[in-house]
């Protein structure tokens, strides 16, 4: 120990001060001194002293009032009390009266110090015990606190809150869950998840996040659930002890029905309005038609030009219902999306015959090249011609004249990648990041001529990660784009369900 | 040999008057009707050699009535070009899937439609 301790000797012959000071100070102690009992009290009360050592008669104050004084006062330092042959019976008075153990005078040094050392000992283990006792109160009061503070906030929170144990079983739970749940009397504790929430998706969520293991400290599961036309948002994680072994779930649920309803509100609004703009728009269009067709009489050069402009516009706004009508559609869930093993390179082909010749009057050269023996994707046929449709149209119409809008498939691993690179005029590093939002158009002096409504691409990313793949672009300003997507091939998809 | 005769099947006339002028200048006759009850009482007065319907109209709608022309021995021989209200936005070989309903109909064409896809497919038919 580092610490030095301190002694105090209290005796009225000088000599034998001077003797322990002798004998006590090579062994590291710091040692005081006092010639009777009334001194020895002022130096406890100026200093702070771990052993007195302690001659039994005095004078002005004795050893007997000393111990008194001292088991008042400082009663965890240890007195040893300091006595000759002849007064051994007195020295037994005071150990009764608390003293902590005796020597006779005259002592050997080696005694002395063995029963300083041993006395210190036990003032140092007492010290110990009761910091150890205090510290033990204190965290018991903590956590104490700490529960009932716990306790009141999951159960003044408006989000329904679910905790289970490492064995998946519900040992927490609040009242709101109980309300959104719909569950009238709490299911005995700890219960089974299913007493609780009866999605199966929900159940296989909370296992694999038991079973995720020390890797899973950043994990967490957000899923979307329904229960007696509640619709709730779970967010689940996995907690971990110090030895970062999984201990259980908690689950935060919230209750997201209005919002749905208002989105399903938005949607029926958007596909009423869709319905009823495009109705009249499609039999204009088709008067126009006539017209242009010279079905109504022959028309003059200016006419025919005015028409063809009006023409041009009437199907912009048919686009854009369309596409609002597919974004109503991708919003109000993928349910219609019938996945099945398609051949890509094949719907490819027959979306460049088709496009052909509008490229051609564009002086756009479309060109595919598709190896045999591609793997087959799992995807919805329709949702693939829009997605493919959708980015060749755009590379067309972003083409400068003679520009060739090239698209590759191959396979890569469990994807199958096509890449849509036109060399058209490019994206600005800025405006990347918000080309798959909704609305979104780059505004520029070179894209006024093209028309479109900002829908296209929000509607691609939307239907690629439906069929859990992804969408990415390189761009060069004034070199061309480039899309790239990658689609789960069937036995990937396949997989991948098998694996959630 | 006389004028093939198409019978035209759409709520909003001012569609009905297009596809006729479209088909008339081609030297089609055309009949026209403008709901599924008048068209199933067109069809009844005469044949028609193609049959022009649409989807979304009152009182019974195109679907419907091409199920009944379909699964009835006297009229499943005539050919339906079905009229969709899905857009040219994106070519597309799959409208039936697209609205969720199998209907046995010889052709799709998106509305609106130009003259020479509307003829093209009906002489495909005829």
């Amino acid at each position: 120990m580092t610490d030095q301790y301190t002694v105090l000797v209290v005796d009225d012959e000088k000599v034998l001060r001077d003797g322990c000071t002798l004998v006590l100070k090579p062994e590291g102690y710091r040692v005081l001194t006092a010639a009777n009992g009334q001194e020895a009290l002022d130096k406890l009360g100026a200093e702070l002293v771990n052993v007195v050592l302690c001659d039994l008669k005095m004078p002005v104050m004795g050893a007997l009032e000393v111990l008194e004084q001292t088991s008042v006062r400082y009663p965890g330092i240890p007195v040893i009390i300091m006595t000759g042959l002849g007064t051994v019976a007195d020295a037994v008075e005071c150990m009764k009266k608390g003293a902590y153990d005796f020597v006779t005078k005259p002592f050997s040094i080696d005694h002395l110090i063995l029963v300083v050392k041993r006395a210190l000992e036990k003032h140092l283990l007492e010290q110990q015990t009761r910091q150890l006792q205090e510290e033990q109160a204190r965290n018991l009061y903590n956590l104490a606190m700490e529960q009932s503070r716990m306790h009141t906030i999951v159960n003044c929170m408006a989000d329904g809150v679910l905790v289970t144990n490492r064995e998946g079983e519900v040992v927490l739970c609040n009242s709101t869950l109980m309300q959104l749940l719909g569950v009238q009397a709490p299911p005995p504790h700890p219960g089974s998840v299913q007493a609780y929430v009866g999605d199966r998706d929900f159940q296989v969520a909370i296992e694999s996040l038991l079973a995720g293991g020390s890797r899973s400290e950043a994990r967490f599961i957000a899923q979307e659930l329904c229960q007696n036309r509640i619709h709730l948002r779970a967010l689940s994680a996995p907690f971990s002890g110090p030895d970062s072994q999984v201990l259980g779930t908690v689950t935060v649920f919230h209750d997201v029905t209005h919002f749905k309803e208002l989105d399903e509100m938005k949607n029926d609004f958007v596909r009423m309005v869709s319905h009823e703009l495009r109705s009249p728009l499609a039999a204009i269009k088709q008067q126009h038609a006539v017209i242009l067709d010279g079905l109504a009489g022959d028309l003059t050069a200016k006419q025919r030009e005015l028409l063809t402009r009006a023409h041009a516009k009437i199907q912009g706004l048919l686009d854009l219902i369309n596409d609002l009508l597919d974004v109503a559609k991708m919003e109000a869930g993928y349910g219609q999306l019938e996945q099945v093993p398609l051949n890509l390179p094949e719907i490819l082909g027959e979306l460049v015959e088709l496009l052909r010749e509008r490229a051609a009057s564009q002086q756009v050269t479309l060109k595919l090249v598709a190896p045999d023996g591609l793997p087959l994707i799992q995807a919805d046929r329709r949702s693939m011609e829009e997605v493919f449709g959708n980015l060749v149209s755009n590379a067309i119409n972003y083409s400068p004249d003679g520009g060739e809008v090239r698209i590759t498939a191959i396979s890569r691993g469990d994807y199958l990648e096509v890449e849509v690179k036109d060399q058209g005029i490019g994206i600005e590093a800025e405006e990347i990041s918000k080309i798959f939002d909704k609305f979104y158009r780059v505004k520029s002096p070179k894209t006024r001529q093209v028309i479109g409504t900002g829908l296209g691409l929000a509607l691609v990313k939307g239907l690629i990660e439906a069929h859990r793949g992804s969408v990415d672009v390189d761009s060069e300003v004034g070199a061309g784009t480039t899309f790239r997507v990658k689609l789960p091939t069937v036995g990937a998809a396949k997989g991948a369900d098998a694996k959630e | 040999m006389s004028a093939k005769y198409i019978l035209i099947v759409d709520d909003d006339p001012d569609l009905v008057e297009t596809v006729s002028m479209m088909l008339e200048s081609k030297g089609f006759e055309v009949g026209k009707a403008y709901d599924g009850i008048e068209g199933e009482e067109a069809i009844k007065k005469r044949r028609p050699d193609v049959l022009i319907l649409d989807v979304m109209m009152p009182r019974k709608n195109g679907y419907e009535l091409c199920k009944e022309l379909k699964s009835n021995k006297w009229t499943k021989e005539i050919p339906v070009i079905l009229l969709t209200a899905v857009g040219e936005a994106v070519p597309t070989t799959s409208y039936s899937h697209a609205d969720g309903m199998s209907v046995e109909a010889e052709d799709f064409i998106p509305k609106p439609v130009d003259a020479a896809t509307l003829v093209e497919a009906v002489e495909r038919l005829l």
